[in-house]
């Protein structure tokens, strides 16, 4: 399970690419997916990013499986968006009922409308995008490639460092996470609600001793970089394989870039947004 | 050479080190230590003694990134001061070596992993890739050059790490319990390696060990710690003429020395005591009369036996296969009656954990089955079994999730339902069996390592399990800490518990346990007494597992059956009683 998540190289095309191009594929995914809110087209959008993962040799189930440790965060949004986001025009929205009908003492009445059901569904496709998406390039992009890859991009080498070192820490926490979660499964923890909140509370006793290991490792981590000579001088370090950017890297740059141009225009200019999805389904 | 023109690789003059920005109680306290180039030292002692802030100094962690007040002076390659140098910097000259491999290894292949250091320093390419094929191969890791680091098996992942330092060729290593987490061929794989680079290559070496009896040939001064303060120090032969009082602290120590100590001190004519078992042979021999000890009765049953013919653990036909279609246990049956004390052996990926792991459920059978207690844990409850099988993990920060000491106890207890009542009873009786009554309103997070143990260890007592599963009590953990956990594992044993205990520590199986199963390739390949285990030479070598130095030792003066700990060879020779009558 921890090496789930952790870079394997498994020598496909998507692998053979130069850093910065699957860099620019996450980004692409990641400034459209910010401008868009239409579930039909981040459906799509999370499709293309299974297909993309698929051709990098990552089985969709795998995909998805590593999305149920988030499901509760997931719900959780799903709910606040229920609890929070209004139609911007109240008066023109398609009214369903009250999940909680005024006149109730305290809380304020909480009404329920198509558009919320449509946007809460694109938030979480947003969400479940942003997650899967990381997933797929911590396990296509090397640590030590990615740090040289941004580096020649122009940020900071330590920035570039400490990057790669976090997405390297991943597998370290989650085999963390797996002999918590067993440790307390043998005092019968269990996970027995569908109560999003309630379930969410339920994770504390993981939470607790996963950050506690977790930050006592960072610790021993860091010193071990130190150790190996991390940030010593950062501008001569060796670069065993220099990166070349060959004629596939300029075609998929191209493709990515102009993905990232287009989706961006058609969130920008509104094609993109929830009204599209409400069209659809006859709502006017 | 004059002192004063002599140059040290690593030079500690009057260091003392309190941690924390107020600079609490010193853990270190005015430690001298000068290592000569080429130099190997060995630094032992129990938890708390300190031994790895004075390996954090060496390359200026200390006082760089840990926090805290530093007294006194460390002077690297006899010129740079570790307060005005930055750890990267140092750490080119003296390569420095933690614990736990998991938090070492954060590159994806074997080869990244050894690379980065020397990358980090700028040596040119082709120095480091000769470099890196020379220590793939001195670590026997070529072949797996493209595997994840995390992979590995614990020795390997400790040679990667080792060989990840000596890729930049630091004159000076300083290696922080290289062994703690690895099982017995992993330990010799990198203690050997240890060895070849200190004799070969002259390398300057600070060794922090609990494994004396591996090392006493290596090392050229032996050092003693507890607390922060020097015990002992001089050769290993020198310090070791005190290992009565250095076991008495709760030390590890090379049980035919501290045999024939115990032997000296009813009379025998023993000068030098022996480092190890071919030394024994040759101190004792000429002071015993071999067909007396052939003649010698077996030792009598240690523990109580409870000769109850229940059987609490019945597994048949189990194969558990993970996955990425490891077969981790294959067919293996095995009963266990109630009232056992029982240890599991076997080497890293034996497949001991993955059997136990069925114990309780957090496993299932990929074929046959495994009944407990009459459950069978294929369709039990997680609440039936965690009342049924009570799993005591390594590390208790594993399971430490509340900020109260009786919330902690009471965690399990509310899981499964019971009362306030029963919950409020049964953790206070817990607390009481593990001493810890006056910790219970304190906050777990902020107590010491050997507390917080006490309380997992209650956690999962008041549970009341038929059944207690130990998970390598040892690892991680010094021999006392240990001992102290197999001491309540006896107590509780005395009660009628039984006891499951997975373990790779050979001396702590044939002390504590009165049946051994040895497991090799998800196999069991030995299910036994522990005496008869320890005689059984086949089984023991097809598992690359050692008995301890006095059962060998036994064997090789011919005694017929196995002498366990030391109390039990000394009451024996002891009781042929010729040595004693020589030269006194």
């Amino acid at each position: 399970m921890a090496l789930d998540l952790a870079y394997q190289d498994r020598g496909t095309i998507i692998h053979r690419l130069d850093p910065r191009v699957k860099l620019l594929w996450w980004l692409s995914i990641n400034v459209t997916l910010a401008t868009w809110n239409d579930p039909i087209c981040l459906f799509l959008l999370l499709a293309s990013v299974f297909i993309y993962g698929r051709i990098a040799g990552i089985p969709v189930r795998q995909g998805l499986r590593n999305l149920l440790p988030v499901l509760p965060f997931i719900l959780f949004v799903l709910i606040a968006n229920i609890a929070f986001w209004r139609p911007p025009h109240g008066a023109a929205a398609h009214f369903i009922g009250y999940v909680v009908p005024p006149g109730t003492p305290v809380i304020p009445a909480i009404p329920f409308y198509w558009e919320t059901v449509v946007f809460s569904i694109g938030t979480m496709l947003r969400l479940s995008t942003i997650v899967s998406s990381a997933l797929i390039l911590i396990k296509t992009v090397s640590p030590a490639e990615l740090a040289l890859a941004i580096v020649k991009m122009g940020v900071p080498p330590e920035i570039g460092m400490a990057l790669s070192m976090t997405i390297a820490y991943i597998p370290v926490v989650v085999g963390q996470l797996i002999s918590v979660m067993e440790a307390q499964q043998s005092r019968a923890w269990k996970v027995k609600t569908s109560n999003p909140i309630a379930r969410f509370r339920a994770y504390i006793p993981i939470t607790i001793p996963t950050f506690f290991r977790s930050f006592q490792a960072a610790e021993a981590m860091a010193a071990a970089m130190m150790s190996r000579g991390f940030g010593y001088d950062i501008d001569h370090r060796t670069e065993l394989k220099p990166s070349k950017f060959e004629t596939k890297d300029w075609i998929m740059a191209g493709i990515f870039a102009a993905f990232l141009v287009g989706g961006f225009l058609l969130g920008f200019l509104g094609y993109t947004q929830y009204t599209f999805t409400m069209h659809i389904l006859g709502f006017r | 050479m004059p002192d004063e023109v002599q140059v040290y690789s690593l030079h500690y003059d009057k260091f003392a080190f309190a941690y924390g920005q107020e600079g609490g109680d010193e853990v270190v306290r005015d430690i001298s230590l000068s290592l000569p180039e080429g130099h190997v030292v060995l630094i032992t002692g129990p938890s708390g003694a300190g031994k790895t802030t004075i390996c954090r100094a060496a390359n200026g962690l200390i006082p760089h990134e840990f926090k805290g007040k530093m007294q006194g002076r460390v002077t690297i390659a006899g010129k740079y001061d570790s307060r005005k140098y930055g750890v990267s910097a140092l750490s080119k000259i003296v390569g420095v070596l933690q614990q736990d491999p998991d938090t070492q290894l954060f590159n994806p292949t074997v080869e990244d992993e050894i690379v980065f250091g020397a990358c980090n320093y700028g040596l040119p390419a082709e120095t480091i890739r000769e470099r890196t094929a020379r220590l793939l191969e001195l670590t026997r890791l070529t072949a797996l050059s493209r595997k994840n680091p995390h992979n590995l098996s614990g020795g390997q992942q400790q040679a990667c790490a080792l060989a990840s330092i000596l890729a930049f060729d630091p004159g000076t290593l300083v290696l922080d319990e290289p062994t703690s987490n690895v099982d017995p061929i992993g330990s010799k794989e990198v203690l050997d390696l240890v060895a070849r680079l200190a004799r070969e290559e002259g390398r300057t070496t600070l060794l922090v060990e609990h494994k004396i009896e591996e090392l006493v040939h290596l090392v050229d001064e032996m050092i003693v710690i507890d607390q922060g303060n020097v015990l002992h120090r001089g050769t290993v032969r020198e310090v070791l003429e005190h290992v009565e009082y250095i076991d008495s602290v709760g030390l590890s120590v090379p049980q035919v020395a501290l045999l024939a100590a115990r032997l000296r001190r009813v009379g025998w004519p023993i000068g030098k005591l022996p480092l190890d078992v071919d030394e024994a042979i040759k101190t004792l021999s000429p002071l015993l009369e071999r067909e007396a000890i052939a003649q010698l009765p077996a030792p009598p049953a240690r523990h109580i036996q409870h000769n109850n013919k229940e059987v609490i653990v019945d597994i048949r036909q189990l194969t558990h296969t993970y996955k990425d279609g490891t077969a981790a246990v294959r067919d293996l049956n095995l009963q266990i009656h109630r009232g056992e004390f029982v240890a599991i052996l076997g080497q890293n990926g034996s497949g001991k954990t993955t059997l136990v792991k069925h114990l309780n459920g957090l496993l299932k059978p990929t074929s046959g089955s495994v009944t407990v207690a009459g459950l069978d844990t294929k369709k039990a409850s997680i609440n039936e079994m965690a009342m049924t099988v009570g799993f005591i993990f390594q590390n208790p920060d594993t399971q430490i999730c509340k900020m109260k000491v009786y919330d902690e106890l009471a965690f399990g207890l509310k899981n499964v339902g019971l009362s306030e009542t029963e919950v409020d009873q049964r953790v206070k009786q817990a607390a009481q069996d593990l001493e810890i009554t006056h910790l219970l309103d304190k906050n777990p997070f902020l107590l010491s390592m050997g507390e917080k143990q006490r309380i997992a260890v209650a956690s999962v007592l008041a549970m009341h399990p038929a059944i207690l599963v130990l998970d390598e009590p040892t690892t991680g953990q010094d021999f006392k800490r240990s001992r102290e956990i197999m001491d309540l594992a006896v107590r509780l044993h005395a009660e009628g518990q039984t006891i499951i205990v997975i373990t790779h520590d050979m001396n702590l199986a044939a002390e504590y346990c009165d049946r051994v199963i040895i497991m090799a390739g998800g196999r069991s390949i030995l299910d036994a007494p522990t005496r008869d285990a320890f005689l059984a030479q086949d089984a023991l070598h097809a598992s690359s597992l050692r008995p301890p130095q006095v059962t060998w030792l036994g064997h090789l003066l011919g005694y017929t059956s196995a002498w366990l700990t030391v109390d039990e060879a000394f009451s024996s020779l002891n009781s042929v009683g010729i040595g004693a009558g020589h030269g006194t």
